[in-house]
This record gives C-alpha cells, structure tokens and sequence, in this order.
C-alpha cells in the first residue's frame, strides 16, 4: 500500500488512508494519533516549483548521453542492400519467406493436426456434430497462428524485430498472410476432401462453400477479435479470450438452439449463411483495423522488467 | 508514439532503442518528484537538489544495464540516495562537513530574533529544522513513504534493507521528528513569552 501524501487533504478519506498506512508499518493508535499531525507538517516544506527552463536545462544535459537511432556500418549496409529490393514484389515474398522461418515446427504440424481432427470429425462423428466441431477447432488454428506470430514478445526478442529493416507494419502483414494463408490453406484442402467426399456428414450443407464457411468464419473472426485485444492485453490472453469467448458463444448458441421450438422442429441447429458471412467480414475488418493500428501499440509488448 | 500509457519500463526500453520522445517522457514523470525528494534529503538546497538530478538522470542512462530485473522506480531512486551520500562523503573529505551538519550550516541562526523565527516557521523552515535532527536513513525513508507515497515493498527496494527495517525507521524517525517538533515549538513559545 502507498502512504497518502500529507498535502493539504482534510478530507475523512485522506485521514483515513493515512491512518491505514501508519497501521501498515505497525503503528499502535495512540502513535497513529500522535504521528498524524506530524506527517501534515511534511505539506509546510517550502516547495519550489520546476520551471520549463529547469526541464530544458536538464534535457540539454542529457541529449549528448541519449542512444541515437543512427544506424551501425553492418546496420546500414543491411538497409541498402534492402533498400535496392525495396517495394518490389520479389522483396515482399521474400520478407514473407524470412517470416516461415520464424514459426517453429510445432505451429505447423499442430495446425495440421487441428485439421485432420476436422477430417476426422466429419467423417466419423457425422450428423450435426461434425458441423460443431468444425467450427470449435478452426479457430484453434487462429489461437495458435496468433500467439506463434507473437513469439517474439515471450522470447524477449521484440526489440530485435523491431530493429529489422521491414517496418513493423510490413513485419506484421508478412507474417499474417504467412499465419492465416497457411490456415486458409488447410481450411480449403478441409473443404475440398469433404466435398470430394460428398459432405454426407453435414445434413442439408453439402457445398464446398457451405463447408468452406464452417471453417474460416471463425478462423477469421477470431484472428480478428485476437488480435484487436492485443492492442491492449498480452498477446496470449487475447488470443486466449478470443477463442473461449467463440467457444462459449457457439455453446450457448447450440444449446439454445437445441431447446428452440422453431429450430428443435429442423432437428439442426443452424447458423445461417448470411449470418456466417456476416460474421467472416467483420473478422476481415478487425483484422484490418487491427493491423493497421498493431505498430503504433507495439511498443506495450515490449519487457517490462 | 504515445508514451504516457507506457510503464517506466517501457518508456526506458523505448529510450535505449533510440526513440526521441522517451527522455521526456521520463524526465517529465520523474525530475519534480526527484528533486523534491532529494530536496528534502539535502535539507532545502534546491540548486544541489537540481544537481543531483540531472547527475542522476545522467547514470540511468550510462549504467541502464546495470539495472537488471529491478523495477525502474526504486532504482531511479536508490540512485539518487546514494548519490546524495557520495556528495556528502567527498564533501566531508574537502571540506570536514558532515552530511547531517549540511543542515545546521543552512537553517539554524542562533542570531535571529522571534519575529524572524516565527515568519521562518510560517515559510515551513520549522519542518526543515526538525527533519535535520534525524539521521540521513530516516531522513530518506520518511521522504520516500510519505513524500514520494511509496509502499513499503518499493522503499525497501530502493534503500536495500528488509522491510522491518523500513517500518522501525518510520517508527523512530516519526517518533524524533515529533519530538523536535514539540520542541521547537516550545522554544518558539519562550521567545514570545520574553
């Protein structure tokens, strides 16, 4: 607990924040009485006040001490030899093939893995379920893109990539289309077995766009909520936020659903199209606004301590 | 970029990478509480107060990796205490003054009449006079608790010593700055009664 100031407070709220931090330090009441009034004549110390040519004085003292941005000799030979490839279509892809290099083998092989758990559902849960479980894991993919495209702040490595020559906005798309292109990837090879399949385990839904909806709606929407969290929690709770709240979102929805009279009547508790759609263009759009607004926040990942 | 939403840690982080804006961030957040607390451990020299800070300010930026894990405040202040000492102790070899005696030297006038004594406790030089009785350890602790509003946890960091040494030097230093107090006001009231 902070001790109050003893400044010219003579509220009943100041008295007894004070008296709580004498308790604090184990004062007995009768010192707590005693010791009050002494603490007040602390706000009698002749005060002076900072002037702006204080400020300035001090700052000028310590500019020629202050870490410039100016590059090191390997720093800006790195830069021109970017700078030549600078905006070309060739320097985009190969940023974007740095940025593999960055994810680890577990991001992929799990995110395969979350597929193969969707290829399996579908063919042998079947019925409604697979349609459910569908939808449950393909953000799971958008949890674990998210968080591997952050695993600089948890190695402590973000003021490495922030020193790199692609701006923060460029590292940032780079690695999205990197994160989510590969989830796109796997959400389209989904789609496209079951559809060769002959989607007989979603009841009423058997087109490849139906199928493909299942999957990426919620991929998107919860990259987008992601990473809009991120803009103001650590990278790993948002995700984390991100994909329970879908997961309790489509729980209640199902489970309401399934006591509905109007839908119970279907047997298939629904989400329309529409609504899907709805859905995958406001992730798009966060998505967007998120990453457009990721490197003016970038510096709150940045170590604390 | 904005920088007030960012922890001190943060802002010094940013300052190390070279981003402009950092240095004053941190010298607004930080040069009016330090120069306070300095001010009150120096026994009311502000232009020594002032001094301090910028040579403080100076080794946050020489010696930043000197930091470590430890949070950015107690060791911005552990700093600046310890500098307070250093001046003292060279100060002393030159010129065979004590950090305590810094007070005296400045604040007491044995040649001043009641009207002056009583305009010098109007101006508050009476808490000056009293906080010079104690000790620098108190001086700094009660400064810190209940000028700068630190917790306990955060003056134990600063200071390096254990918790209970906080709370037994806020206990002896409030208890002394009382008894000064008291009596100094009886001075003050034999004066006026002659």
């Amino acid at each position: 607990m902070n001790a109050p100031s003893p400044g010219p407070r003579n509220s009943h709220d100041a008295d007894q924040r004070l008296a709580d931090a004498l308790r604090e330090q184990d004062a007995t009441p009768a010192e707590i009485a005693d010791w009050t009034p002494v603490i007040r004549r602390f706000a009698r110390w002749p005060e002076r006040t900072i002037t702006p040519a204080d400020t300035n004085r001090l700052l000028a003292a310590l500019a020629p001490l202050t870490p410039t941005s100016a590059p090191s000799l390997v720093r800006q030979a790195v830069r021109e030899r970017f700078a030549r490839r600078h905006g070309s279509l060739l320097w985009l892809l190969d940023t974007a093939r740095i940025q593999v290099s960055v994810l680890r083998p577990s991001f992929w092989l799990l995110s395969a893995a979350v597929m193969a758990l969707g290829v399996y559902a579908e063919f042998v849960v079947g019925d409604t379920g697979s349609v459910f479980l569908l939808r449950a894991l393909s953000p799971l993919l958008a949890y674990l893109g998210i968080t591997a495209m952050f695993r600089g702040v948890r190695l402590r490595m973000i003021e490495c990539e922030l020193g790199c020559p692609p701006s923060a906005l460029q590292l940032t798309i780079a690695r999205l289309v990197v994160v989510l292109g590969y989830d796109v990837g796997l959400g389209l090879c989904l789609g496209l077995a079951l559809w060769l399949r002959g989607g007989h385990g979603v009841p009423g839904e058997v087109s490849f766009l139906a199928l493909t909806l299942h999957w990426l709606t919620p991929l998107l929407l919860v990259a987008g909520v992601a990473l809009a969290l991120s803009l103001r929690l650590p990278v790993a709770v948002a995700a984390a936020l991100a994909y329970l709240g879908w997961l309790a979102g489509l729980v209640l929805y199902y489970t309401l659903a399934t006591y509905s009279p109007a839908i119970g009547a279907r047997q298939t508790p629904a989400i329309p199209m529409s609504v899907e759609i709805a859905l995958g263009v406001a992730g798009l759009t966060l998505l967007t606004l998120s990453v457009w607004r990721l490197p003016a926040h970038f510096t709150h990942l940045l170590p604390t301590g | 970029m904005s920088m007030e939403r960012l922890s001190d840690e943060q802002v010094l982080a940013a300052l190390l990478v070279g981003e402009r804006d950092a240095l004053a961030e941190l010298v607004a957040r930080y040069q009016g509480p330090l120069t306070g607390y300095l001010d009150r451990l120096v026994g009311g020299d502000w232009a020594l107060a002032q001094d301090l800070v910028q040579e403080t300010f100076m080794r946050v930026l020489r010696q930043h990796a000197d930091r470590g894990a430890r949070p950015f405040k107690p060791w911005l202040y552990a700093i600046a205490t310890n500098l307070a000492r250093d001046h003292f102790k060279s100060a002393a070899v030159r010129r065979a003054t004590r950090w305590d005696d810094h007070f005296d030297e400045r604040l007491v006038d044995d040649a001043a009449g009641p009207e002056d004594q009583a305009l010098a406790v109007e101006r508050g030089a009476d808490i000056v006079c009293a906080l010079a009785t104690l000790g620098a350890e108190y001086r700094a602790t009660l400064a810190l608790r209940f000028y700068n509003e630190m917790s306990l946890q955060e003056i134990a960091e600063t200071l390096d010593v254990p918790i209970g040494t906080v709370k037994s030097r806020l206990s002896v230093g409030l208890r002394r700055l009382r008894a000064a107090m008291i009596a100094a006001a009886r001075i003050e009231q034999g004066a006026e009664e002659r």
